[in-house]
């Protein structure tokens, strides 16, 4: 089977206090930040991560809070370069990070879709052909002419999922996306995600809901302080993960 | 190499480019009631009070006044918004950055072309100060196009070094802030460079804005065709900024989205 994504040894580092990543003139003049590039403000988000995801699986990806895991998804996007190792990607990738795809909050919807459409490398008439489509599954086909400032949370999810879904991705990867919406609208995107996976494309997702993991999963990766802690059949790394998490919890 | 990498970029998702470009001028207005009006009142607001101060209070004898500033103010504001605008199109645009994969390279030839439509926009307005003093329109406006792609060049160029500084010092925009403040009083735009002492002429010949300033004069204002040697050189300047800026923001661009 051929490999969508492939990841060799992939460390990557931060500069400590990503907050003001930047300097200002402040820092580089009085505190002489220039000459001071010490090696020890690094922290690592992911350490020698090895991963070959093949085409058509669908991947889990879990672990505690900071273990990694949307550095991982952004790494796997293009978003960040890793600082050692290779990352290697086959096809075109859709993602969905955090929820709005840097949707402008004084655009309409419309202007919005068309946007993160031709972002995400769509042609304008492949946008105008899946319009509809994707404004249906939101259910927003009255708002899509409103500001999306005045969409709820809920609304705002559902068409970021939507444009992310249905842009034709060959390569889906999806943050937390079931944490938002309504029961009803998780529903769908699992039918969608679902309808993804019968048609061999590949789907990674970062997902706090262990029971979607386990159940709909092809494979688990647990990411753990940025190193993987495992890589298996969804039920024995789930299971794995929750013995540890509550014994962690006795302990504390 | 990088710099073809970033041209066949920007080629390939202009139709982003041009929508972006109408977003930003469609954001610029959007909930004012005026609306594009601005566009044109903005200079107008600024020709009265200047043709106030150095026709009447200070009394310099540019004949025509009015249309002779309008026709270098309206470019100067292209030059100092777009350069605003594109020294902080990077940290604007940081959600998109942070979490879509995004043609980054386009972002400056967003800010860069809004300006230019602001100009062009603005342009009727011009047009309309310079039939009521009677300047008229010679052949020469069909050189128009040329001094306004050289300009193009030469702000683009600039853009792609100030964005890509700015994401890691961010007082740059400051900076520059105050550069455009002096670099405006440096630029023969509310007076000609025929008043300034001659020793002082070599100062305002470094900054490859009076060039184009002064291209705009001759094919607008003097209806006489623009000194095409000078204007060469500043394009030859352009190119090179560009070719440099280009490498600068690619060798850069991957580690932006840590920065944002």
């Amino acid at each position: 089977m051929r490999e969508a994504i492939v990841l060799e040894h992939v460390t990557k580092r931060f500069k400590r206090y990503q907050t003001s990543g930047y300097t200002t003139l402040k820092d580089l003049l009085v505190r002489g930040e220039w000459l001071r590039r010490r090696p020890g403000q690094y922290v690592e988000a992911l350490h020698d991560v090895s991963l070959r995801v093949p085409e058509g699986m669908a991947l889990g990806v879990i672990g505690p809070n900071g273990s990694g895991k949307s550095t991982l998804l952004r790494l796997i996007a293009g978003i960040y370069r890793p600082t050692s190792g290779r990352v290697i990607v086959h096809g075109r990738v859709s993602a969905l990070l955090s929820l709005g795809l840097g949707f402008h909050p004084d655009l309409s919807g419309r202007e919005n879709v068309i946007i993160g459409g031709l972002a995400m490398g769509l042609s304008k008439q492949e946008i105008k052909r899946k319009f509809d489509e994707i404004v249906q599954f939101a259910e927003l086909e009255e708002f899509i002419d409103a500001p999306v400032r005045t969409y709820s949370s809920g609304m705002y999810a559902r068409l970021a999922f939507s444009v992310a879904v249905n842009v034709d991705p060959d390569i889906l990867l999806l943050d937390e996306v079931l944490a938002v919406g309504d029961a009803q609208f998780v529903e769908k995107s699992k039918a969608r995600m679902e309808e993804f996976k019968k048609m061999g494309k590949t789907i990674i997702l970062v997902t706090h809901n262990l029971a979607v993991v386990k159940s709909w999963c092809h494979q688990v990766l647990w990411l753990d302080q940025g190193k993987m802690r495992a890589l298996g059949e969804p039920g024995d790394t789930v299971d794995c993960y929750l013995r540890e998490v509550a014994q962690s919890h006795k302990l504390a | 190499m990088q710099a073809v990498h970033v041209v066949r970029t920007v080629i390939q998702r202009r139709a982003l480019t041009v929508e972006l470009v109408w977003r930003e001028l469609k954001l610029r207005y959007r909930g004012t009631w005026l609306g594009v009006l601005w566009t044109f009142l903005n200079p107008l607001v600024f020709t009265v009070v200047y043709t106030l101060v150095f026709s009447y209070f200070l009394r310099i004898g540019i004949p025509k006044f009015p249309a002779f500033l309008l026709t270098g103010l309206l470019p100067w504001r292209w030059f100092s918004e777009s350069i605003m605008d594109g020294t902080s199109c990077l940290v604007n645009y940081a959600t998109f950055l942070r979490n879509a994969v995004f043609p980054v390279q386009v972002l400056p030839v967003i800010s860069v072309g809004t300006g230019m439509m602001n100009y062009i926009f603005s342009l009727p307005v011009l047009f309309i100060l310079l039939a009521v003093y009677e300047v008229p329109l010679k052949w020469t406006v069909l050189a128009l196009p040329l001094v306004m792609a050289v300009q193009f060049l030469l702000i683009l160029g600039i853009v792609y070094f100030t964005a890509t500084f700015d994401v890691f010092l961010r007082d740059l925009r400051y900076i520059i802030q105050h550069i455009l403040m002096v670099a405006f009083y440096l630029t023969p735009i509310m007076y000609d460079l025929s008043i300034i002492p001659p020793q002082f002429h070599w100062l305002l010949k470094m900054n490859p804005m009076t060039v184009v300033i002064d291209g705009y004069r001759h094919v607008l204002f003097y209806g006489t065709w623009p000194h095409w040697r000078n204007l060469s050189l500043v394009f030859a300047l352009a190119l090179i900024l560009l070719v440099v800026g280009t490498i600068v923001f690619e060798r850069n661009r991957e580690t932006f989205a840590e920065y944002l």
